[in-house]
């Protein structure tokens, strides 16, 4: 049972990378993939229908530990330095893609438009700054403090925010032809300096010895993340832009679930007691797929003329 | 100011702002998914029109209620260790549940019922609002049965300092969460009722001759409103009851009696004021809104602008209500975070430095979105049945020269 919740938990973190991170890249490519109007506003009705439905793995993510790890939630309060600013980042986002259609003046929009832009990069590369803490296994201040180790986390986030832009960016292809070009060129000159970059960092982190106790075993799973960006650069080449698509969102979960699958066995180890929430909760896990899979196929759809718009 | 005096004072702005937001959500859904089954049933445009512009509103308050949502789901997490360490088990269940069975499924059908407008049958995208109404109510029944079990914790052992559970049917029919939901579901309506009927009486005074939308609205708002005070009344005496056992100080300090013994555990006596003002203006609510009844006959109200004014200067005073009900409540239960189980004092984990940093942060945000919250309604509830945000497609708003590309 604590291995299954755990794996929930896993998977709930991963999906949210895939799902939330095309949401995070199109805001911190905003200004790049389409000019300001109408074409920028097709970009945002891309992600609108599926932006909260996406964020809730991340918020279902922290209510399971609160429910079935509530030892594993002082990690929040270990973590201050990412989730503070994390948060209101996150809360920057959302409220600029909200408000951002509610005034038809050209400063409100680009006010907005300038908050959602900005919170997504903060809010990447603070969850690349908790990932970092994590894999140093969790020193007080995320080791910000610490001379040695002061560089990853923040190279972390910058190897975050750079995935997940090319992300964005691959599946703005997919899903907003008007935009499709610019989003191909995006991600295709991307890829390349993502990919080093996740490559440089992991490897340069493996020389910290906290790092290689904590992760070493899960090194090659964060490889992925460098492989699927290379994957996605080529199928790009190839116009095969789905597969470009599915080789980001390898990329996009990859080092999540490298620190998290270290982190498991203390999760299964902390696990709380309840068997009813327990059954309850994985009870509630395929109901949950279900509605999400029915929101993503009745949007499915490219964004046209016809689409209903709302921000 | 101590690392926990600055964390209660972060809980209290957030939560407070974050309810303000909820509040009116809980309020408007069942009005506006009545107000779509009529347009499903008949067909009228009408209804149609009444079901898009309040809506709107009620979207645009709905995705700031979230991300105010956001701030408190870390919160306890990131200031309140104490408490989790404790009842980390008891009360991080119904949260869990809320956020898996209850957030996913709203968050998707709200997205399905915002873009599905002319693409989905309407049955089907009135089931979608049906959806998001039962899941915002079964948040707030999550919700309160974790506070319930601050308020008074039942169904737990607790073993080696932590609690854990033991029946989870006695945490959902605690009767601190089951009488406080009583109270608060009618208020809430009550809330959305005056909402709707306050700026309906606006859109009168502007345009009386434009009565179709405004009217029938303010017919709805008031009935609603009436039955909620009703509600709402009858359901807050009914606390008391079972409070005068539970938490006898606080009872004490909101009505202070003579021939009571001494009293241990007392919480700050200010909190009477509160009381004072919540109950006060829910009797004379109750008072206006049957007054107000005779009025919704024909076309009667229309011209008495008076009342029209009354209606919508009254929009605010519930949300007041609201707060100080919160402030009751929650300060009412000190000096304990967990009645009779954790002390306040003992119950969270930053340093003063960080509360300062996080409580200067989120203020500001949740502010700031609360402000710009209330800023934008007005502005879409001014701009009346024209041109509504809800439902449109791109197309609507672009030049024609935006055509699509050959090549998809
Ligand atoms: C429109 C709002 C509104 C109105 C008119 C009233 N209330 Fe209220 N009250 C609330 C909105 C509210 C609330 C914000 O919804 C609270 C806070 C927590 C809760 O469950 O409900 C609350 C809490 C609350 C509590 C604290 C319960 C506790 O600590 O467990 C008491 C004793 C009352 N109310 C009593 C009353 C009485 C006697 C009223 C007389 C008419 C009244 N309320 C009107
Ligand atoms: C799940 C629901 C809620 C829980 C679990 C909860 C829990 C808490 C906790 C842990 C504190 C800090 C400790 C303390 O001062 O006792 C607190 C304080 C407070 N909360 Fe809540 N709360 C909830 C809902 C709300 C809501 C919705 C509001 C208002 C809208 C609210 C208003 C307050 C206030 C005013 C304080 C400050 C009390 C003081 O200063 O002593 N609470 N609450
Ligand atoms: C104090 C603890 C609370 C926490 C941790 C909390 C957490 C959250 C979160 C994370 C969201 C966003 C979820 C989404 O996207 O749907 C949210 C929204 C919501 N919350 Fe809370 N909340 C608290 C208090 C309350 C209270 C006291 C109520 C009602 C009684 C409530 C009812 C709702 C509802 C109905 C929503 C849907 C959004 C909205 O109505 O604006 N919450 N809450």
């Amino acid at each position: 049972m604590d291995v299954a919740l755990t794996a929930v938990l896993l998977l709930l973190v991963a999906g949210w990378f895939v799902l939330d991170g095309y949401g995070l890249g199109t805001g911190i490519l905003l200004h790049r993939l389409a000019p300001p109007g109408w074409p920028r506003r097709r970009v945002l009705t891309g992600v609108g229908p599926v932006l909260l439905a996406n964020e809730m793995w991340l918020v279902a993510a922290a209510g399971l530990v609160a429910g079935a790890f509530p030892a594993a939630e002082r990690v929040l309060a270990d973590a201050w330095p990412a989730v503070v600013p994390g948060l209101c980042a996150w809360v920057l986002r959302d409220a600029g893609l909200w408000l951002r259609g509610r005034r038809d003046t050209v400063r409100w929009r680009r006010w907005w438009e300038g908050a959602y832009a900005l919170g997504s990069l903060v809010f990447a590369a603070c969850w690349g700054l908790l990932l970092g803490g994590l894999a140093l296994g969790l020193p007080s201040a995320l080791g910000l403090t610490d001379p040695a180790t002061v560089w990853f986390g923040p190279a972390c986030g910058v190897a975050v925010a750079l995935v997940l832009a090319t992300h964005g960016a691959a599946v703005t292809a997919l899903r907003v032809p008007s935009a499709a070009d610019r989003a191909v060129r995006l991600a295709d000159r991307l890829a390349l300096p993502a990919a080093v970059t996740t490559l440089l960092v992991t490897l340069a982190g493996l020389t910290l010895p906290a790092v290689r106790a904590q992760l070493a075993s899960a090194a090659a799973l964060v490889l992925l993340s460098p492989l699927g960006l290379l994957f996605a650069r080529r199928a790009l080449r190839h116009q095969q832009r789905r597969r470009a698509a599915a080789g980001t969102a390898v990329a996009a979960a990859a080092p999540a679930l490298a620190v998290l699958g270290c982190a498991a066995p203390h999760l299964v180890a902390i696990a709380g007691d309840s068997r009813v929430v327990a059954v309850l909760l994985l009870a509630a896990v395929p109901v949950v797929l279900a509605h999400q899979g029915l929101l993503w196929w009745l949007f499915r759809r490219p964004v046209t003329g016809r689409t209903v718009a709302f921000f | 100011m101590t690392a926990v005096d600055l964390a209660r004072v972060q809980f209290a702005l957030t939560a407070n702002v974050h309810f303000l937001f909820v509040v009116l959500t809980l309020g408007l859904t069942p009005i506006i998914a009545i107000m779509q089954t009529r347009y499903v049933l008949t067909g009228r445009a009408v209804h149609l029109t009444m079901t898009r512009y309040w809506g709107q509103l009620y979207v645009v308050n709905y995705g700031l209620g979230i991300v105010t949502g956001l701030v408190m789901e870390f919160q306890f997490g990131l200031a309140w260790t104490g408490v989790d360490r404790v009842a980390g088990q008891v009360f991080g269940a119904p949260l869990a549940l809320e956020t898996i069975v209850a957030f996913f499924a709203e968050a998707t059908f709200l997205g399905i019922w915002i873009f599905g407008w002319g693409t989905l049958p309407k049955v089907v995208h009135l089931i979608s609002f049906y959806l998001v109404t039962i899941t915002a109510y079964a948040s707030a029944v999550f919700v309160m049965v974790a506070n319930g079990f601050l308020q008074h914790p039942v169904g737990y052992v607790l073993r080696d300092g932590t609690a854990r559970i033991t029946d989870l049917r006695a945490l959902f029919t605690n009767p601190e969460a089951v009488g406080a939901l009583r109270h608060l579901v009618p208020a809430a309506l009550m809330l959305g009722g005056m909402v709707v009927a306050g700026i309906s009486a606006w859109q009168l005074r502007r345009h009386p001759d434009d009565t179709d939308v405004f009217l029938r609205s303010l017919r709805m708002g008031v009935l609603v409103g009436v039955a909620g005070a009703f509600f709402t009344f009858a359901f807050g005496w009914a606390q008391l009851d079972y409070l005068r056992t539970d938490q006898p100080g606080k009872v004490d300090a909101i009505m202070p009696s003579k021939d009571a013994g001494p009293v241990t555990d007392r919480p700050p006596g200010w909190i009477a004021l509160p009381f004072s003002i919540m109950q006060q203006f829910g009797e004379y609510s109750a008072y206006l809104g049957l007054f107000l009844l005779p009025f919704l006959i024909r076309r009667w109200i229309v011209r008495r602008r008076i009342l029209l004014r009354v209606m919508t200067w009254w929009i605010p005073l519930p949300f007041v209500a609201v707060v100080c009900g919160w402030l009751v409540r929650e300060v009412g239960r000190q000096p304990w975070a967990i009645y009779g189980v954790l002390r306040t004092a003992d119950a969270t984990s930053l340093s003063t430095g960080q509360v300062a940093v996080s409580l200067a942060l989120f203020g500001v945000v949740v502010v700031g979105l609360a402000g710009t919250n209330w800023l934008v309604l007005l502005m879409l509830a001014r701009r009346g049945p024209h041109r509504l945000a809800l439902g449109r497609v791109l197309g609507d708003d672009e030049p024609a020269a935006a055509t699509e590309p050959a090549v998809v």
